[in-house]
């Protein structure tokens, strides 16, 4: 398998010595069940990793429909609330001239006009 | 053969002389792990392990390292799968994959504890009965050696590769490799001469 002298030196039998400190520490386990176990490791690490892809995605998936539902919901409630507001700012609008001080008192009250002819005023000037 | 499916259970497999696989059937297994087959993808592991633990403890300083090397050497050889072509060698593609996540990790623990090398270089699978001396002095000796040298040295005097092999490797020229193995040894040799004599 090699191509070269395994020994540092093969006319020095103390070389040996040093190869064999050099393969003690670096040696590999010899053990059946420790390679099964790395295989199993490894296996479960890939799986794992390639699995996580899609484990993450459907986390992902399931986390951005509840904040899209959230959304939706606060939009709704938004919607609603602004149109709320719009209506009674409407009321508000029509009530406003009928209450005392107002132009529609104003012109009802103006000296010589019936009142037909104030309600006419009023509609003409109203702005 | 056993092989741990994507389901965590083991499966026996008929074992293709033993733990190396015969190149047709090896072919039969990349293929098949190309187009999605795990449990393929768990023979080449069960078959090439042991050949990849030892490219990854050439490089890295503890055997823990070159556990964790190897792991992410099989994830990215996994990965990159569809990009190996039919007519390269699975091993020498492999090895490769596992130095550079070797170097990656050597890289990244030199970081983060420069000085802890001395006390976790010894493999946990050593003789009891070896000279705590020498060792400890060989120890000092590949410290200073490159990073290169040593992983040359070991792969070729303890695991077997052969310089054209470690050149693939290491992505290397052949030539580099050899002078690699000739400085190590020389400069292993001058450490360790009187630690001889005191044996």
């Amino acid at each position: 398998m090699n191509d070269d002298i395994i020994q540092f030196d093969p006319d020095r039998h103390d070389d040996d010595d040093a190869l064999r400190a050099l393969r003690a520490m670096y040696v590999a386990p010899d053990d059946a069940a420790y390679w099964d176990g790395l295989h199993r490791r490894i296996m479960t690490y890939v799986t794992a990793a390639e699995a996580g892809w899609w484990t993450a995605f459907g986390s992902w998936k399931r986390l951005g429909l509840v904040a899209a539902s959230v959304a939706l919901a606060a939009i709704g409630v938004g919607t609603q609330g602004s149109r709320d507001a719009e209506t009674r700012a409407s009321y508000e609008a029509v009530l406003e001239d009928t209450t005392p001080g107002s132009a529609y008192e104003r012109v009802t009250q103006t000296p010589g006009l019936t009142e037909s002819e104030a309600m006419f005023q009023y509609v003409i000037s109203y702005r | 053969m056993t092989a741990i499916d994507t389901t965590g259970v083991t499966r026996t497999y008929r074992a293709p002389m033993g733990d190396s696989v015969e190149a047709g059937k090896e072919r039969g297994y990349i293929i098949a792990a190309q187009a999605g087959d795990n449990d393929a993808f768990g023979l080449l592991v069960r078959a090439y392990q042991r050949r990849a633990y030892a490219v990854a403890r050439a490089i890295v300083v503890t055997h823990e390292d070159a556990e964790d090397a190897v792991q992410e050497g099989f994830l990215h050889a996994y990965r990159a799968l569809d990009r190996f072509r039919p007519e390269q060698a699975f091993g020498a593609w492999l090895h490769r994959i596992v130095a550079n996540a070797a170097l990656d990790i050597g890289r990244r623990r030199r970081v983060r504890d420069a000085d802890e090398l001395t006390d976790t270089v010894a493999s946990p699978f050593r003789d009891p009965g070896e000279s705590d001396e020498l060792r400890r002095r060989l120890q000092a000796g590949l410290q200073l050696l490159t990073e290169r040298q040593r992983t040359v040295i070991v792969l070729h005097d303890v695991e077997g590769f052969r310089h054209a092999e470690i050149g693939e490797i290491l992505g290397i020229p052949e030539g580099t490799a050899r002078s690699d193995l000739h400085h190590a040894r020389h400069m292993l040799r001058r450490e360790l001469g009187d630690v001889r004599r005191d044996l």
